[in-house]
């Protein structure tokens, strides 16, 4: 069920590019006491429902070494200006790569997880945003920060030629 | 939001970079609902005597080779106070292994023998002596030593020598053979035990693992039915073993329910060993079985 959701998610998000951000973020994660890097890309972001394909990866020095490739779907709440807040849910494959370091019982390589949270976004062509997330599977939370950029965030606004003034 | 988010963070687990394994409490409670109960005489009067224990063990003893701590005389009435351990059950219940300074004892069994005046604990007076006998079926002559317990807390080693206790030896350290079984004059009360040293070329020792149970208070114990030697663990580890020694480990703790749990595995001991260990539950009449049978 979580990976059928996951392909139409983002099938929809791919559908609509018109409205595209790219971004990273620095993650941690409390249970595991591990840091992560998190790749994004946000579709949608002036509608109530925006899309949101995503990677992190878990470093290899931490207690968890770990890559999770998911989509999130967000529910704006509030947007003041260039403030926005949101509730997300995500599912997502995850992929434990040391999961025989574990001493859980029934630890597997290969997961399907679902997260949800609640983030905050400010700003217009470059936006930083923050969430908290809490992964239902392993029953743990963490903490994402990072920066999302527009498609066109670095393409120089067009010149008037003054000849056609 | 705030009553979802606490909830959610209430449930957070550790799980997948911690140990999730059974825990277990000390079963000194358990073990001592079930030792053997320390008999008391009541010594009203002069009389023949001898004391005679629930399971045979007898005493032949004067008023007059006791003393109160500071030297003075006893008066009637006082209180002769008896244990009696004579199977490894009753040793394990009781958690008196058979061991001097590290080194493995054969026994014949373990008695502890106190008197008692106005709760003040009596003492023999130098030179005298008690009689016991402590029942055997097949007891061997000039074969068992006799070995006084030195208590150190909960721990008790056993040691031949009683200059350790401040006493000149007067009495022959071995025991002789009686229609009970084996017989000595001893010079000091508290622990007694019919022993001999194992014979061995080295010892070995047993460590405790577990995949599944946190053996921070399970206690372990160690049958040598070849020598009815009785070993208990200390730290996690049963030292002492005899090479090339058939033992009979059991292993007992009491989890956060009440519940009895138990480990029991037979190995023959040629190096320092490893076990790994998986705890199960079990009825109290199961784990009685299971001593009675060691």
């Amino acid at each position: 069920m979580q990976k059928y959701l996951f392909i139409f998610v983002i099938f929809i998000a791919l559908k609509s590019t018109a409205q595209l951000s790219g971004g990273f973020s620095g993650i941690y994660n409390f249970q595991t006491e591990s840091v992560g890097l998190g790749a994004r890309a946000l579709f949608r972001e002036q509608k109530q429902i925006q899309i949101s394909p995503q990677l992190a990866y878990f470093l290899p020095f931490n207690k968890v070494h770990e890559w999770t490739l998911g989509v999130a779907l967000q529910y704006r709440v509030v947007k003041i200006g260039k403030f926005q807040s949101y509730a997300l849910g995500q599912v997502g494959f995850n992929r434990w790569i040391n999961f025989e370091d574990s001493y859980m019982k029934d630890a597997q390589p290969n997961n399907w997880n679902g997260e949800v949270g609640v983030g905050i976004r400010v700003g217009r062509n470059v936006k930083s945003f923050a969430e908290w997330r809490y992964n239902t599977k392993h029953r743990e939370a963490s903490i994402h920060i990072g920066l999302l950029f527009n498609k066109n965030a670095f393409t120089p606004k067009k010149q008037k030629c003054a000849a056609y003034d | 939001m705030v009553i979802g988010l606490s909830l959610l963070f209430s449930s957070c687990s550790r799980d997948r970079i911690e140990r999730d394994l059974n825990t277990y409490e000390s079963p000194n409670a358990y073990l001592d609902s079930k030792k053997q109960d320390e008999q008391i005489f009541v010594i009203d009067s002069a009389g023949p005597g001898p004391i005679v224990g629930n399971q045979g063990t007898t005493i032949w003893g004067s008023i007059d080779c006791l003393e109160l701590p500071g030297g003075g005389a006893v008066t009637y009435p006082f209180l002769v106070k008896l244990v009696e351990l004579y199977t490894p059950k009753d040793m394990i219940y009781y958690r008196m292994p058979t061991v001097s300074a590290g080194m493995p004892l054969e026994t014949a069994g373990e008695i502890r023998l106190r008197a008692e005046k106005d709760g003040q604990e009596l003492l023999l007076s130098q030179p005298c002596a008690f009689q016991v006998s402590m029942p055997n079926a097949a007891p061997t002559p000039n074969y068992m030593n006799v070995f006084y317990g030195i208590e150190n807390g909960d721990v008790v080693d056993w040691t031949t020598d009683l200059g350790v206790f401040g006493i000149t030896q007067n009495q022959s350290p071995v025991f002789n053979v009686d229609t009970i079984g084996y017989s000595t004059l001893i010079e000091k009360l508290g622990w007694i035990n019919a022993d001999r040293s194992v014979t061995t070329s080295s010892v070995q020792s047993i460590t405790f693992d577990s995949e599944e149970d946190d053996l921070t208070n399970v206690m372990f114990f160690a049958y040598l039915p070849g020598t009815n030697t009785v070993l208990q663990s200390s730290n996690g580890v049963i030292a002492g073993i005899p090479a090339g020694a058939l033992v009979k480990v059991i292993a007992i703790a009491v989890n956060t329910s009440g519940n009895l749990f138990h480990f029991y595995q037979e190995l023959t001991v040629n190096a320092n060993t490893t076990v790994m260990v998986v705890m199960s539950e079990i009825s109290d009449p199961n784990l009685t079985s299971l001593l009675d049978s060691l």
